[in-house]
């Protein structure tokens, strides 16, 4: 499973990222927290091997850093917060996952075919496949970028805040999709999330980097207890009862 | 698919260009002559005309069309950037320094000029690629290294041709872009590099389809993104650069082209580039065809014909893009 032992990062003279140790657990959904300028982006852009760091970065025995780029992106699927917004199908956006898969001629096979309208079917748009992405709204796009992920196969997907841009009921059905996909496919998730109430809600795990350090690494309930949101990100917390369950919101503290 | 239709009618569109520049020009061939001449049992002179004079030039126009669309394609999905094509990276201002170098060193050395403007523009190509390299190979790097690289060999470009007022006539000339008096002999290196270059493309034309989704993302998608841009950017120089070894630079093609094609098909390289290849044989032979005939004998080089008709139509094109901007 994906492990970060010790890795830092230098910008300039800046300390970046300092230290960060963690593991994913398999088939849980991790959400990343951290105030502005935390590092949580730039730990994701050391996975995706963008830029130098030290440490290593491992799934079970492999190193990703000696991994070919078709190896990684076969065990590592990754969604960067922002992306240009191309003039291709729906289809072919989402067939783009299949590029660790395929060959010199870049053909898809009927296997690979398969594999995108089941990634397609999993992230609920297949019926934006035969429509141009850049006519999309933001919700829909977004559905055809994790249907492109999804098309990459990999055990570990990491998405850097998949929800930006979307309304509140938008947000809570991409990550019930997320949750759902989890289980179903056994996929191990490790999301970068702004929206504190929306993490507490979802999250399995939480892992909180403050000033590039790792502040916590554990289960959310752990978290919650040890009142690490509130601290980190000088929030309070609320909690509403609902049909029986604890509902916790996060606000500003005044 | 709805531009299906589209892959028949531009090879029928080559075609019949093609068939119209063997037909038409300055002599004129009645229909009788014409085909005694293609069936080789015509005249001497219709022969000569036809296979001597006329299908070297429109092989020729087809594969600059070829060559010149296929670099713009490539540059333009490299550097994200829809204006970049080979005269603006500095590609052709290379091979004019090569050429207005040997002319001035050796004035009566006219046979390689050929042969230097390639390796003017492939040497340009070379040093973009260098630099980039030593850079962070990024879109923007090799766009803006173009650019500095273009007003250094222009400013060179300016210092050799104040030299010699002659010198400054056979330049301006070769910068004009014209497919007169190509033989068939001249044709056979450029032609075998314009489709190695485009089949070298069409290879990479998958990978550079996953470009449009950015670096981070085509990178997680496992693709090597800085040795794709380095490949890309070798092809382009290699297809423009032959393509200037023979007709001189020849303005536009790589620019307009593009984005006619892409309007035609869409962005994804694996069928822009043989849509922009047929598109850019289809519009060349026909400015070359226009060129020798509007004024026959006189002839406006195809360099010319191609900025009079390519300038105005890009601008209406950006003008359309415009209020389809405004309107979303």
């Amino acid at each position: 499973m994906l492990t970060f032992h010790e890795i830092s990062v230098r910008f300039d003279n800046r300390q970046v990222l300092d230290r960060v140790s963690f593991s994913l657990r398999p088939h849980r959904m991790t959400v990343l927290l951290g105030r502005n300028g935390s590092g949580k982006s730039t730990l994701l852009r050391c996975v995706n091997q963008e830029l130098s760091y030290t440490g290593v970065i491992t799934d079970g025995e492999k190193n990703l850093a000696f991994l070919s780029p078709k190896e990684r992106a076969r065990t590592v699927a990754i969604l960067p917060q922002t992306m240009p917004v191309p003039h291709v199908t729906g289809w072919e956006q989402a067939a783009f996952g299949r590029n660790p898969y395929l060959d010199l001629t870049g053909r898809l096979r009927e296997k690979d075919r398969e594999a995108v309208r089941q990634a397609l079917e999993d992230a609920d748009a297949r019926e934006l496949e035969g429509r141009f992405v850049d006519t999309l709204s933001g919700g829909e796009r977004q559905r055809i970028n994790l249907a492109m992920i999804l098309a990459q196969n990999t055990p570990i997907v990491l998405l850097d805040e998949p929800t930006a841009h979307m309304d509140q009921a938008h947000e809570a059905a991409f990550l019930r999709r997320l949750n759902q996909l989890k289980q179903r496919r056994k996929k191990t998730f490790l999301l970068i999330l702004h929206d504190l109430t929306l993490a507490a809600a979802f999250a399995d795990d939480l892992v909180v980097l403050d000033g590039g350090t790792i502040r916590f690494s554990g289960t959310k309930e752990e978290c919650l207890r040890q009142q690490i949101i509130e601290n980190v990100f000088s929030v309070r917390r609320y909690a509403v009862q609902e049909n029986g369950k604890t509902r916790l919101f996060f606000s500003a503290a005044e | 698919m709805k531009n299906g239709r589209l892959w028949v009618w531009m090879p029928v569109l080559l075609l019949i260009s093609a068939a119209a520049g063997l037909y038409f020009g300055s002599a004129e061939l009645s229909a009788a002559d014409f085909f005694a001449a293609l069936t080789f049992r015509g005249t001497v002179t219709h022969e000569l005309i036809l296979y001597g004079l006329r299908l070297p030039r429109v092989l020729a126009g087809i594969l600059a069309g070829v060559g010149l669309s296929t670099a713009g394609v490539l540059l333009q999905s490299v550097t994200a950037n829809e204006l970049a094509s080979p005269n603006i990276i500095g590609i052709n201002s290379g091979a004019g320094l090569a050429v207005i170098l040997t002319l001035t060193l050796a004035p009566k050395a006219g046979q390689i000029l050929p042969l230097a403007a390639f390796a003017g523009a492939f040497a340009t190509a070379l040093c973009i690629l260098a630099v980039a390299n030593r850079l962070s190979g990024s879109r923007t790097a090799i766009l803006l290294i173009g650019i500095a690289l273009t007003t250094l060999l222009n400013a060179a470009i300016s210092f050799l041709s104040l030299l010699d007022e002659g010198v400054l006539a056979q330049y301006n000339h070769f910068t004009v872009g014209s497919l007169k008096g190509v033989r068939m002999s001249e044709l056979v290196l450029p032609a075998v590099i314009i489709l190695l270059s485009f089949s070298g493309a069409l290879l990479l034309s998958g990978r550079l389809g996953v470009l449009c989704l950015g670096d981070s993302a085509a990178a997680a998608l496992g693709i090597r993104v800085r040795r794709l841009r380095i490949l890309a950017l070798a092809c382009a120089a290699a297809g423009a650069a032959a393509v200037v070894s023979y007709a001189g630079l020849l303005g536009f093609v790589g620019l307009v082209v593009p984005h006619i094609a892409r309007r035609l098909v869409g962005d994804r390289p694996g069928r822009l580039l043989p849509a922009a290849a047929l598109l850019g044989g289809i519009l060349v032979v026909l400015a070359d065809l226009l060129g020798r005939t509007l004024f026959a004998p006189s002839e406006l080089p195809v360099g010319i014909l191609m900025s009079l008709v390519g300038a105005p139509y890009f601008l209406v094109l950006l003008c359309r893009r415009r209020k389809y901007a405004d309107l979303s």
